[in-house]
């Protein structure tokens, strides 16, 4: 500190003639528009850059406030796409335009997930104060995550798509055809899955969206689960067995959002009335 | 302060010579030789650096109020005043560092004198003629602009040298 003191002070004449200088130059910027015009369109390519830059650092900083407002955005949109479709089916059937969304959405954050167990769960920063329950499903950006299980004040856990045997089962269908079939996990591999239960006439196609059924209490029709992969052997596309990869891209995960069905318990009471 | 008043009444009358006389000198456009830098050349050499420096900015202000000309003279003159001391160790001797000399042709002798004064016009000069053009796109015309008016200012400042010279006795 002291040898810095000692090298500003030698160089005193130096900063006595920068700052006359500086002086001088800015006098002789304020009387000419030629050199204010120069010194303008010189420093303006600078200016837009070292703003860019700001710019861009800001966002950088600012990109959870914003990465938030984007979900409650899609939470809206995701929203409102449900009523459209609920207002064009009940258009179908009936002239009843009134019905509402049957599902409400909570979002939340994952706090901590497995990826290379056999039995891969999750857990989120919601619990029982916000309104989750087990049961409720749960998707991401990309589409289905999982199933919340266990339920707390403040936090939640559930089971990802990746849950070998007797984990989560998922009435899935083929978006071109419809074609029903059933999610399973062998636990080979972090990004994919089979479906099984297939019709074996069925014509897939490469690439084709696996999403959900809506047969369950869980999630809506037509949330995307997963793509088609091309078939490893003839006797597997025969069988009525296809290779799924992921839509959820379950490394990159962070906000989710906690599906509530509003007529779960309705349905469910109506399903265990056992039949006279 | 019988002294500083001296220099002080000098400088009256160099900026008064400047804005009446040498500015109104002009053998054609962007020509403009300069004639107050010898008042600085002729400083004692004890005189401080730093002082040197706020005088020349303060003169070159005072120019630049009357003649209209922004910053320009101020400057030129600050980075002459800047650089005098450095060009000066290579002119003069230690004893003559030493001493409160005044620099001019008849302590240092015309030749010394000459390129001391050239060197110094030179610094003066490029400052001048680089903050008026202002642009780097014609670097013939500064070049000609600024050796040009370097070498006008040194013939006028050897001319009044030679009008003022008194030989030692």
């Amino acid at each position: 500190m002291k040898n810095l003191f000692l090298i500003l002070r030698r160089l005193r004449l130096l900063w006595v003639f920068l700052f006359f200088h500086g002086i001088s130059l800015v006098f002789i910027v304020r009387q000419f528009r030629y050199h204010q015009s120069v010194l303008f369109e010189t420093s303006a390519p600078i200016t837009r850059e070292f703003w860019t830059r700001v710019k861009e650092a800001e966002h950088f900083l600012f990109l959870t406030t914003e990465n938030e407002l984007l979900h409650r955005e899609l939470n809206r949109l995701r929203k409102q796409v449900l009523q459209q479709q609920v207002n064009t089916e009940s258009l179908c059937w009936d002239s009843d335009t009134s019905l509402i969304v049957p599902y409400s959405w909570i979002s939340a954050r994952l706090i901590h997930l497995t990826l290379n167990q056999s039995q891969n769960r999750f857990t989120i920063d919601r619990g029982s104060r916000h309104g989750l329950k087990p049961d409720m499903g749960v998707i991401g950006p990309g589409g289905v995550v999982g199933v919340i299980t266990q339920v707390s004040p403040h936090l939640a856990t559930g089971m990802t798509l990746m849950n070998e045997g007797q984990g989560l089962m998922l009435s899935v269908r083929l978006k071109s055809s419809g074609e029903l079939g059933n999610l399973i996990w062998d636990g080979k591999s972090s990004c994919c899955a089979r479906i099984e239960g297939l019709a074996t006439h069925v014509k897939v196609v490469v690439g084709d969206t696996v999403e959900t059924s809506g047969l369950s209490t869980i999630f809506p029709r037509g949330i995307p689960v997963g793509y088609i992969l091309k078939s490893s052997s003839e006797q597997e596309a025969y069988s009525g067995i296809l290779s799924m990869r992921f839509a959820t891209r379950f490394s990159a995960l962070d906000h989710v959002m906690v599906l509530n069905f509003n007529n779960k318990a309705e349905q469910d009471t109506l399903e265990n009335i056992e039949m006279p | 302060m019988i002294a500083f008043l001296r220099y002080f009444f000098r400088g009256v009358v160099f900026l008064i010579l400047e804005w009446l006389f040498v500015s109104k000198l002009e053998p054609g456009p962007g020509w403009a030789p300069v004639l107050y830098p010898m008042f600085f050349f002729a400083l004692p050499i004890q005189f401080s650096n730093s002082a040197k420096m706020l005088f020349g900015f303060a003169f070159g202000l005072l120019l630049d109020l009357g003649l209209g000309t922004g910053g320009l003279h101020a400057a030129s003159t600050t980075a002459m005043t800047f650089i005098q001391p450095f060009i000066l160790r290579y002119f003069l001797s230690v004893d003559e560092r030493e001493s409160n000399l005044k620099p001019g042709p008849k302590s240092l002798g015309w030749l010394r004198f000459l390129w001391m004064a050239f060197w110094l016009l030179l610094v003066h000069q490029f400052f001048y003629q680089l903050y008026s053009l202002f642009s780097l796109g014609a670097p013939v015309l500064f070049l000609m602009r600024w050796i040009g008016n370097t070498f006008l200012s040194l013939v006028l400042i050897g001319l009044i040298q030679a009008l003022f010279y008194k030989k030692k006795k």
